[in-house]
């Protein structure tokens, strides 16, 4: 189960409206490196996991990943406030209105909208942990490449966060890997999947 | 920045290094130094808590009594900053 807290993880305080980058931003998300897909990834991904601190890791890693979606979520709400029709329309903001006008809608900044498709569940302790790693990965670059559009300070200092997030996340699938490689049998030449294939009993 | 910001601010700062030593005792369960300094940043953060609360309302939902219920659901939540209002 889960309880929630009354803040956010790192605070989201934007002066400036500015819908066009709002509609890049939406995508961490809703989109295929989004922070939507992290969260449900991992906290799907733990049930197969036969380490104790993998368990754990997926655990609160998964559950950090729903703090980030509720900051990329202030964020694209900060920045699409008290707009006028006329700003929506300059700025190429109409597309996402028309279907959603100013909620927020899990899509890519492409306007696909979220699919599970996004994320894998293979019940395979090293498959996982390798995908985990590559996904921090992928969303460390959607950051950088935000940061390319976005010259607000109010927007880049929690995007910043956000990035750095996906750094210490990567370091600690990367410890788990390594905790969990260290933990094939020595024989295990070709890292037969311990959540699943078990040695034949002589 | 009013009152009720810088301390929900120092809060939210002891409760990252919190989180953050959570994290890596997840991989390193052993280490007393990270053990250590989780005891230390946990003390000021539930001082820094309980007077949020006592003086603003809950942050979370085991925070709430009956004479601070209908905080639970006060204005402003965390998404809602604007330059007029603040926070």
């Amino acid at each position: 189960m889960w309880t929630y807290e009354k803040k956010l993880q790192y605070p989201v305080k934007i002066a400036k409206t500015n819908p066009a980058l709002a509609k890049i931003i939406i995508t961490q998300y809703g989109g295929p490196d989004g922070e939507g897909a992290a969260s449900l990834r991992y906290l799907s991904q733990r049930y197969s996991m036969p380490y104790p601190e993998l368990k754990g890791l997926l655990t609160d890693i998964g559950t950090e990943e729903l703090a980030h979606m509720e900051m990329v979520a202030a964020i694209v709400h900060q920045l699409t406030r008290d707009l006028t029709i006329e700003e929506i329309e300059k700025q190429g903001f109409s597309d996402y209105f028309v279907d959603h006008t100013v909620g927020i809608y899990p899509v890519a900044a492409s306007g696909v909208p979220f699919t599970a498709a996004y994320i894998a569940v293979k019940g395979d302790v090293i498959t996982d942990l390798t995908e985990d790693l590559a996904a921090e990965q992928k969303a460390r670059t959607v950051y950088d490449n935000i940061l390319r559009f976005a010259d607000d300070p109010d927007v880049r200092d929690p995007i910043k966060f956000l990035r750095a997030r996906e750094i210490v996340h990567f370091q600690r699938f990367g410890e788990g890997l390594r905790l969990a490689q260290d933990r094939l049998n020595a024989k295990n030449f070709y890292a037969f999947n311990p959540a699943f294939d078990k040695p034949r009993k002589v | 920045m009013s009152e009720r910001e810088k301390l929900l601010l120092r809060i939210s700062q002891y409760g990252f290094a919190m989180w953050e030593l959570h994290l890596f005792l997840d991989s390193h369960p052993n280490d007393k130094t990270a053990m250590a300094m989780l005891e230390a940043n946990k003390a000021k953060h539930a001082e820094l808590t309980a007077e949020y609360v006592s003086k603003y309302g809950p942050l979370n939902t085991r925070d709430v009594t009956k004479d601070n219920r209908w905080l639970w659901i006060a204005d402003p939540w965390p998404w809602e900053y604007s330059p007029e209002r603040g926070l």
